[in-house]
């Protein structure tokens, strides 16, 4: 779980990015896009660690799993954050994008809590952290259902109000980019569900 | 006297009031009864300075334990704790206002393990990282009396190895690795390990804000402004709240009206993901003045709102700090803001205007002022064109030689020639010097910095965050605006504007005649009414 807190930690950093890049000015998007690439690289490099860990020993296989369904949300929010700096995005739709990305950087910290709960579970930690984690868990996919709203609002209101096919088209793409991501998380937290529910509570 | 007084909406307030609890306190205990959004806070008087003998260190540390009881009920959170920590910052405060002068401990608490429980807590390693490093910092700095330089330059560094313009830019990992290298030169420099104990950092941090009433800053700011020796500063103890946390969080100062002009207007600096010292100690450029109200226009509404709020319970101009946690506002404290004798009058015209004092009190609140000296300078319509625009933290317009530092100020103060400090930042370690200045000019901070407020009260011309100024202090030259300067040579300011002119210019001045006329009216109805209940100081 380590490894997968430090990939969660890169998530973070990537939905911090692609909400800040929506606020910013925009001579900063190249920096931002490279930092961008960055982290998604130790992102890639974390699962690869995980892939041969696994080759060591199966039963971490769940871990792998889990790592490269998150490390769906960082391939994502990468491609975010550099579509945000294409173009000066602005309007009723950024506000409507804003929302999504909110969603998105609190969707990564749910899962860096899930995560350090997790990783008390089954030592001297009592109920508490089982509530917390669970909580976490809930609160993810909560985030997703919510982001699944945001996205369709951001259409509408891209449809609308954007001005022109250009930025239509990147208000979009983000848009999906976002909704991928917070999707991503959701299906890794039910794999760690699953596993803390099963392997290691009944286990 | 009591050994702890509770800053909580039920608590009752210090008998003393703001001699007992210092003035910070005191306000934060009014805030709070008024149902304004206050961390939970203790305070531990101003007579704990003066208390002495074996069982002092004892009773304080029982008194520290007792008020952090009571706020991990008010938080919900536990001292110390590996699961939902609470942090606290230990804060000085005088009876007497003195900004910047004593010292502040941020993020109390925090070690291996609890950083790791406000990880789970937050979900933001970024922001635990940074309050601890921001802790073993502050600590080395204010409890340990270490050098601030080997900690700077590690901070210099990683923003180096990060790419990074500013501290906010570093990742997560880049907070953890420079955590663990200030760890690291604390034990190098202090010949110990930092202490991991909570408890521990809490009273030694307490002891060293009681000490800091006897800092030679402190000492030297007294004198200058004529306050007394007696007393000496309370310790307040509150919760922690994360200016810090990413997102929609971020730490701002602001006045209820413009403490330069008088003006009613919401004057403010604000800067996203950085906790109050980013703001006040005036290190930083400051971006986000005109983001807040975009990003967060409920936030800032509410911010306007307080601003009547804080002025129909203070019935004064006040200087406040606040934070936003996650898009929730918190007051950090506010007290009389600082203004120029302009202001002053404006301020007191006003609010007789708006029903809030009455002349007779507007009248009290000018005694000490000489009207006759009241005014404002500036440059002849049209000003050449400007080296520079920075943000004006003062008004007026000064003239004077370039001084690199506090010495040269004083040096050429010495040869009667006008000096004005051109730092890339002023820390309140400069008082001497921006004392001597006809006028301040800096590369960073807010015109809520500490310095900024300081200039005004000392009715200096002040700009701050001035782009394009590069210093080089070994050939003693600063460049602006691409047009390289010696020390010694002439700059003129522009208070007013912000505008920094190379060369002489010729000032004119100007008189609040407006002011002055309503105080002249104030003055004629009181004589006519009591013909000795008029202040003979005031005009």
């Amino acid at each position: 779980l380590r490894v997968a807190a430090d990939h969660a930690g890169l998530i973070f950093e990537l939905a911090s990015l692609a909400r800040e890049a929506l606020q910013a000015e925009r001579d900063g998007a190249a920096k931002r896009a490279r930092r961008a690439r960055g982290f998604e690289h130790d992102a890639d490099s974390l699962v690869v660690a995980a892939r041969e860990a696994v080759a060591r020993r199966a039963d971490y296989a769940v871990f792998l799993r889990m790592l490269q369904t998150a490390d769906d949300a960082a391939d994502e929010l990468e491609d975010a954050v550099s579509l945000i700096g294409i173009d000066a995005l602005q309007g009723k739709p950024l506000e409507a994008l804003q929302i999504l990305a909110d969603l998105l950087l609190e969707a990564a910290q749910e899962w860096i809590k899930a995560l350090a709960h997790a990783s008390q579970i089954g030592r001297a930690a009592g109920d508490a952290e089982m509530e917390d984690f669970l909580t976490a868990i809930d609160r993810i996919g909560a985030l997703e259902h919510q982001a699944d709203d945001a996205q369709r609002a951001l259409t509408a209101s891209a449809v609308q109000h954007a001005r022109d096919f250009r930025q239509l088209h990147l208000f979009s793409a983000i848009g999906d980019c976002l909704e991928e991501a917070a999707d991503a998380l959701k299906h890794a937290s039910l794999i760690l569900h699953e596993h803390v529910l099963g392997d290691v509570i009944d286990g | 006297m009591a050994d702890l007084y509770l800053v909580l909406p039920e608590a009752p307030l210090a008998k003393g009031g703001a001699d007992e609890v210092g003035n910070k306190a005191w306000n934060l205990m009014r805030l709070a009864q008024a149902g304004l959004p206050v961390p939970p806070a203790f305070v531990l008087p101003t007579d704990w300075r003066l208390r002495k003998g074996l069982e002092r260190e004892a009773a304080l540390r029982q008194a520290l334990a007792d008020g952090i009881a009571r706020l991990e009920i008010a938080t919900g959170l536990k001292f110390g704790a590996a699961r939902r920590p609470l942090l606290v910052s230990v804060r000085s405060g005088a009876a007497a206002s003195m900004p910047g002068m004593m010292e502040t401990v941020l993020d109390v608490g925090l070690n291996g393990e609890t950083v790791e429980a406000l990880i789970s807590l937050t979900g933001n390693p970024r922001l635990a990282f940074d309050s601890y490093r921001r802790l073993v910092q502050g600590y080395a700095e204010v409890v340990a009396a270490l050098p601030t330089a080997p900690f700077d330059a590690l901070v210099a560094a990683a923003l180096a190895q990060g790419e990074a313009s500013s501290e906010r830019e570093l990742d997560h990992r880049s907070l953890r690795a420079l955590t663990l290298a200030m760890l690291d030169s604390y034990r190098t420099l202090a010949g110990s390990d930092f202490p991991a104990d909570p408890r521990e950092q809490l009273a030694k941090a307490a002891e060293a804000v009681f000490r800091s009433w006897d800092a030679p800053k402190a000492v030297s700011y007294r004198r200058l402004n004529g306050l007394s020796e007696e007393g000496g500063t309370a310790v307040t103890v509150q919760a922690m709240v994360f200016g810090n946390a990413g997102g929609a969080s971020g730490s701002g100062v602001g006045f209820t009206r413009n403490p330069a002009t008088g003006a009613r207007e919401f004057y403010y600096d604000f800067q996203f993901d950085g906790q109050g010292e980013d703001v006040v100690a005036g290190r930083q450029r400051l971006g986000d003045h005109d983001r807040l109200r975009a990003a967060l226009p409920a936030v800032f509404a509410r911010l306007t709102e307080i601003c009547r709020e804080l002025e129909a319970l203070f019935r004064d101009a006040q200087d406040f700090e606040f934070t936003i946690q996650s898009g929730t506002l918190f007051l950090l404290q506010t007290r009389r803001a600082k203004r120029t004798d302009w202001a002053a009058l404006t301020i007191a015209v006003d609010m007789v205007a708006e029903g809030l004092l009455t002349p007779g009190e507007a009248l009290e609140r000018l005694d000490g002022i000489d009207l006759e000296a009241v005014a404002r300078t500036s440059f002849k319509e049209p000003p050449p064109q400007p080296l520079a625009s920075a943000l004006a933290a003062g008004v007026g317009v000064a003239i004077g030689a370039i001084a690199l530092d506090s010495d040269a100020v004083k040096r050429l103060s010495a040869v009667g020639e006008p000096a004005l400090l051109v730092r890339r930042d002023t820390a309140t370690t400069d008082i001497e010097g921006m004392a001597l200045a006809a006028g301040i000019l800096t590369a960073s901070g807010g015109r809520t910095s500490h310095a900024a407020v300081v200039a005004r009260q000392l009715g200096k011309v002040c700009l701050v965050a001035c782009p394009g100024l590069e210093i080089d202090l070994e050939k003693r030259q600063c460049r602006i605006g691409g047009t390289l300067f010696d020390e010694g040579d002439f700059l003129s300011l522009d208070g007013n504007a912000g505008a920094v002119y190379p060369g002489r210019l010729a000032p004119l001045t100007e008189r609040p005649e407006r002011a002055l006329n309503a105080i002249a009216q104030w003055r004629r109805v009181a004589a006519e009414r009591t013909p000795d209940a008029v202040s003979p100081s005031v005009g």
